[in-house]
């Protein structure tokens, strides 16, 4: 047997968002034992859209664009010069209610701006018209393992021909008549800018081992507000990624990435 | 501009649609230039079109062990993956190099959410799904990875790509980076979607379905005729010595314009085509066919036709095999580089169905009639909503 390949990827920017924790400086406040911000926003309202546009988008574009935003801030990083990876587990379930409740009743009827959000890389989309950024973008779903499966393809990305990709990743709550069969009950969403090599931005160190075995157990948190997130949204699984990145002392994660494939992670910091 | 790429080779493939089920019913098809679409027969209020409706899925039936996941996506999948022999080849692999060295990489864009939508027309008086509807993983976009990874019994790398009309393209670009990083051994690529309310009446809300057979880079055109298929490919490096046809590169980009028009002058698709002649080491000189995206909607044609005029020599063909197939959306990619794989080994180059008169932007490079011509070098083309892009190299050994 081959020694497993050790893959060295840079973070460079952090991006996330949930109700009560709207940015990384919040999440590191809740794992210093800060009490729950008191006046945190609802919904994200990413800087990128206008008023208007913001009013009009999906919460899972609002969510997307939010992380991803703050992400590329943190990292210095121009949109324009990013690969991106989006993966979400059920695409906007909102948007999929609508759709199959409209169709059910009143075919004819379906909105065409319901619809042509209605595609998985909807927040891709619009990713790149507001950030006015061309380069290559991919929009996945791996089922429990999405957000493993995006790191997984940003790290092959970084291999093949990118010095630095952006992941994005988001689900949002579902609603009444989906809830039975798409599990969810909040927003959640995070973001990394990931980089081969180090810089001035860089604020951690993954080394990354691709493993195969079974899935890794429940992670337990020590604040009730991470532990309720944890299972509130599919995409929430990434959370001891985000909390070991926020410099808690746990430095070796395991995220599954599929049925069977885990990615082991050592995360270390970037002395600044 | 990305590096040149070592190629892949292509060990097995297969298509599944309205123009028939394997590669050689879609061959006659392409040679006879008998057209799959028929009168909409689908929805259950009327709406005047056309559509690429696969008959075998009517009546099939799933395997026991895999009636769970029954649905009219899955059991496209299922018809598509036993045609042309691609189910054993799949598993000669996957017996080869293990279960975890063969990766699944698949491109959807409606998934099984005619599954979803049924589920809503037949909800009991609690608001619940029907109890055969009740199964998740029916309902959210990797139903079809999901399904296929369990008939085959893979446990590596099972993803779905969901990027509109261009899923199934991209799944290429994905599987030769983790061919190339060496995480697996093999890949199996593809792409299935079916018929639905939500993709008729979406693009019929967006007026862009035609009441008539599509008739893409037709001066006349009247919009998308919508279509339904399956296809798959099986990949590995390629090695030196191997007859195989090959992926030679691949190109993705984006558009950064609007959702659901393209960039009026194909900034996106022009940089997919340079990336992907740039990976594949080759000059559009090089380049002896192009299968287009050419959906016949006024502006998706208009865009693509002034493109390969300013890009290509007149040497270069290219075509739209819509009219055969219908536009199958998130297969189209497998669909369509499952043609231009046949081109290739053929020697063929099929022409536009339906069409009479090409729009005035056409160049000397798009042609009506089917052709006899030595081929080496095939472009194809795919560009989705959210002005997602990606164009694929293929060539012979």
């Amino acid at each position: 047997m081959n020694t497993p390949r050790r893959w060295l990827m840079y973070v460079d920017g952090i991006g996330f968002w949930a109700a009560g924790l709207p940015n990384l400086a919040a999440l590191r406040g809740c794992l210093r034992g800060d009490p729950a911000l008191t006046d945190a926003p609802v919904k994200p309202a990413p800087s990128m859209l206008a008023a208007a546009e913001k009013r009009r988008a999906p919460d899972s574009v609002l969510l997307a664009l939010e992380v991803a935003t703050q992400a590329c801030s943190a990292a210095a990083r121009d949109p324009r010069e990013l690969p991106s990876v989006f993966t979400c587990t059920y695409g906007d379930l909102a948007i999929t209610d609508h759709m199959c409740s409209t169709l059910a009743s009143a075919p004819t009827q379906l909105s065409p701006t319901k619809f042509h959000n209605s595609v998985h890389n909807a927040a891709a989309g619009y990713w790149g018209i507001a950030s006015g950024s061309t380069t290559p973008t991919t929009a996945l779903s791996a089922g429990p393992h999405s957000f493993g499966a995006g790191l997984c393809e940003a790290a092959m990305q970084l291999q093949a021909d990118n010095d630095s990709v952006l992941l994005v990743a988001y689900d949002i709550a579902s609603p009444p008549v989906l809830n039975q069969v798409a599990s969810s009950t909040a927003l959640f969403g995070a973001a990394l800018v990931l980089s081969n090599h180090r810089s001035a931005q860089s604020v951690a160190c993954i080394e990354l081992v691709i493993e195969h075995g079974a899935p890794p157990s429940s992670a337990i948190f020590s604040s009730s507000l991470l532990q309720q997130l944890y299972t509130s949204n599919p995409m929430a699984s990434c959370l001891p990624l985000f909390v070991a990145l926020a410099g808690a002392p746990q430095t070796g994660v395991i995220l599954s990435a599929g049925a069977e494939l885990l990615l082991r992670m050592e995360i270390s910091e970037c002395p600044t | 501009m990305p590096a040149r790429i070592n190629p892949l080779g292509i060990h097995a493939y297969t298509a599944t649609s309205a123009a028939g089920e394997g590669v050689a019913a879609h061959t006659h098809a392409l040679r006879e230039r008998i057209g799959g679409l028929r009168p909409n027969d689908f929805t259950r209020a009327p709406m005047q079109c056309w559509i690429g409706r696969v008959s075998g899925v009517d009546t099939l039936q799933l395997p026991e062990s895999l009636a769970a996941f029954d649905c009219r996506n899955n059991r496209l999948a299922w018809l598509g993956l036993n045609q042309d022999s691609f189910i054993d080849h799949a598993r000669a692999a996957i017996e080869r190099f293990g279960a975890t060295r063969v990766a699944l990489i698949l491109g959807t864009s409606t998934a099984s959410i005619g599954a979803t939508e049924q589920g809503y027309r037949e909800l009991d008086a609690a608001g619940n799904f029907p109890p055969v509807l009740r199964e998740p993983s029916l309902h959210n976009p990797n139903s079809l990875v999901h399904f296929v990874q369990r008939a085959l019994g893979l446990r590596g790398p099972c993803v779905t790509v969901s990027t509109a009309c261009s899923s199934s393209a991209k799944v290429f670009a994905q599987a030769e980076r983790m061919l190339r990083a060496g995480i697996v051994d093999a890949a199996i690529v593809g792409g299935v979607d079916s018929l639905c309310d939500s993709v008729l009446y979406g693009f019929g809300s967006l007026e862009l379905v035609s009441p008539e057979p599509c008739r893409p880079f037709d001066a006349a055109r009247r919009g998308i005729s919508i279509g339904e298929a399956a296809g798959f490919a099986l990949l590995q490096l390629a090695h030196d010595g191997d007859e195989l046809p090959r992926l030679l590169g691949y190109g993705e980009s984006s558009d950064a314009f609007h959702m659901s028009s393209p960039h009026p002058e194909g900034l996106g698709a022009r940089l997919a085509i340079d990336a992907a002649l740039a990976r594949a080491g080759l000059a559009a000189g090089d380049i002896d066919y192009i299968n287009l995206h050419g959906t016949a909607s006024q502006k998706n044609d208009e865009v693509e036709a002034a493109l390969i005029a300013s890009m290509f020599p007149a040497h270069t063909t290219a075509s739209s095999t819509k009219g055969w197939t219908g536009h199958t959306l998130g297969a189209a990619g497998i669909v369509e580089a499952v043609i231009s794989l046949l081109a290739l080994e053929h020697r063929f180059v099929p022409g536009i169905l339906n069409s009479t008169e090409l729009d005035s932007l056409c160049g000397p490079q798009i042609h009506l009639e089917n052709r006899m011509q030595p081929l080496r070098h095939v472009l194809s083309n795919s560009f989705g909503f959210g002005g997602n892009n990606c164009v694929l190299a293929f060539g012979r050994a």
